[in-house]
């Protein structure tokens, strides 16, 4: 089989800020067991650790076929983690945002307002236009 | 009459299908032959291969979309491996791929889809999406020969009472809220029960050994039901059952004696399934059948079968039903339901191939049937 015949996946990712390319190296050592393809947290979590996994994937072949197969976990894998990373940041940033906008309303309203508790004031308001 | 040959290759007496299954926790590949005709007592469709793997959570947990789906995409090649080694038939030979394109869980639906995509281009072959629904039904009708029978459709995601008229598969009653092996399920997780081999059939086995009936809500809502305040009720009983409380609900009327987790299997079970067979019965009388089929995974439980047969009896009629392999969800009947509507020129094109959690039973156009 020759180089120019070996199917390569890649990847690319495109937001308004931001673009990427995902790309995986043939030379790399090969897995279909991904770091980021296996139980889910979740399994882990409830089964104390004794989580017996017996839907592992198969070791890939040395085909063209079986190659493609490893090369794709490994562009999930990063796929994955660049995706959860960046999900996490934007999680992060929308609560330090709310956390601001809350730090400004209390602020505000502590000059008009007795009553600090926003709950509160969330019900009033809903009463108030119902 | 239907023409079923319309599309048949050139001197070939026969067709093969691959149909693959993974809509919920069970993944099943299957291979079926038809020959040449319609299909009747004298021309019956060949299952040639029907192998399946089930993804069981541990004890107290549910089947969850994404374990589930690495589930099947683990395992899909390996069992394509052995359905055509069990066939003995060559992938050149095959006429078609059948795939479940839904209704069910989205990631599960989805791993199946990924890989029948990658077969249908590696072989060229052309995809036929089935309903999962219509699957299990022209599945009964095969093997059990009910040539017009009141569909009892009873599995973990589904429960509806189905009766066919002018080529489509209606729907008569359903559930309101849960389906019934999602009820039976969801108790056996409260009670901490093993999901191996399947939660339903280890409640089967407890019910039997039950001697008391607990009374229980019983919610027919005209050719409807409704099963989560059942298990709400039921679950209720357990958890003080558990907690040793002294309620008068968890002892016996007459024998005085306390409740058992065995009564209380026993009780949900008589209460469900008098509850379907209420709203079979009456779909029966509607349309003026004596025949009952009842598929889908909750159709192997023995108890449902007899209570079905008493009633199917009392007016003259008998009931169809047929074992695990073809009652559990499985692949073969992918194969056979894709096969017939591939023999009157359905087929999906690789962009229409998407599937779909939601995807009702009497959206299907009948087009193998004309009585």
């Amino acid at each position: 089989m020759t180089e120019t015949n070996e199917l390569v996946p890649s990847a690319c990712y495109t937001a308004p800020d931001l673009e990427k390319e995902f790309m995986v190296s043939t030379s790399a050592e090969r897995t279909t067991n991904g770091s980021t393809t296996g139980p889910s947290d979740y399994l882990l979590r409830v089964t104390e650790g004794d989580y017996v996994d017996k839907d592992r994937s198969r070791e890939g072949k040395d085909t063209r076929i079986g190659r493609l197969r490893g090369y794709v976990t490994s562009l999930q894998d990063q796929v994955n983690v660049f995706l959860t990373t960046r999900m996490n940041e934007s999680k992060q940033a929308a609560n330090e945002k709310a956390e601001e906008e809350s730090i400004e309303r209390r602020v505000l309203d502590e000059g008009a307002d007795t009553d600090d508790d926003d709950d509160d004031d969330k019900d009033d308001e809903l009463i108030g236009g119902s | 009459m239907v023409d079923m040959d319309a599309f048949a290759k050139p001197g070939k007496p026969y067709y093969l299908a691959l149909g693959m299954e993974g809509s919920a926790n069970k993944l099943g590949v299957g291979v079926i032959k038809h020959h040449l005709g319609p299909l009747d007592e004298n021309n019956r469709a060949e299952i040639l291969a029907n192998v399946r793997s089930t993804y069981n959570a541990p004890p107290g947990q549910g089947f969850l979309p994404r374990d589930t789906a690495r589930h099947h995409r683990n395992w899909v090649v390996r069992l394509v491996e052995k359905a055509l080694k069990d066939s003995g038939v060559k992938v050149s030979d095959l006429d078609c791929l059948c795939f479940t394109q839904g209704p069910g869980m989205g990631a599960p639906l989805q791993s199946v889809v990924v890989a029948a995509r990658t077969l249908s281009q590696l072989w060229e072959l052309p995809l036929v999406g089935v309903n999962h629904c219509i699957g299990h039904i022209e599945m009964g009708r095969e093997i059990t020969g009910a040539r017009n029978p009141v569909v009892l459709y009873v599995s973990g995601g589904n429960t509806q009472v189905i009766a066919y008229s002018r080529q489509r598969y209606r729907i008569f009653g359903e559930t309101l809220d849960i389906a019934i092996g999602n009820c039976l399920d969801r108790f056996a997780r409260t009670l901490h029960i093993p999901n191996d081999p399947s939660p339903g059939y280890n409640i089967e086995q407890l019910a039997r050994k039950g001697k008391h009936l607990v009374e229980l809500p019983y919610t027919v809502k005209g050719m409807d039901l409704s099963m989560s305040g059942i298990l709400e009720y039921v679950d209720g009983l357990a958890h003080d059952l558990f907690s040793g409380k002294k309620s008068k609900y968890l002892y016996d009327e007459e024998d005085g004696e306390r409740i058992t987790v065995e009564d209380l299997c026993f009780s949900l079970q008589e209460n469900l399934f008098s509850m379907l067979v209420e709203i079979t019965e009456r779909a029966m009388a509607h349309v003026d059948s004596n025949q009952v089929l009842i598929v889908g995974g909750v159709g192997c439980n023995e108890r449902l079968q007899e209570m079905m047969g008493i009633m199917a009896g009392d007016r003259n009629g008998s009931i169809y039903a047929t074992d695990e392999r073809f009652c559990i969800d499985n692949g073969i009947m992918i194969a056979h339901a894709g096969l017939l509507a591939y023999r009157v020129g359905y087929g999906n094109e690789l962009e229409d191939t998407v599937c779909r959690q939601k995807f009702r039973t009497d959206e299907v156009y009948v087009k193998w049937r004309d009585d």
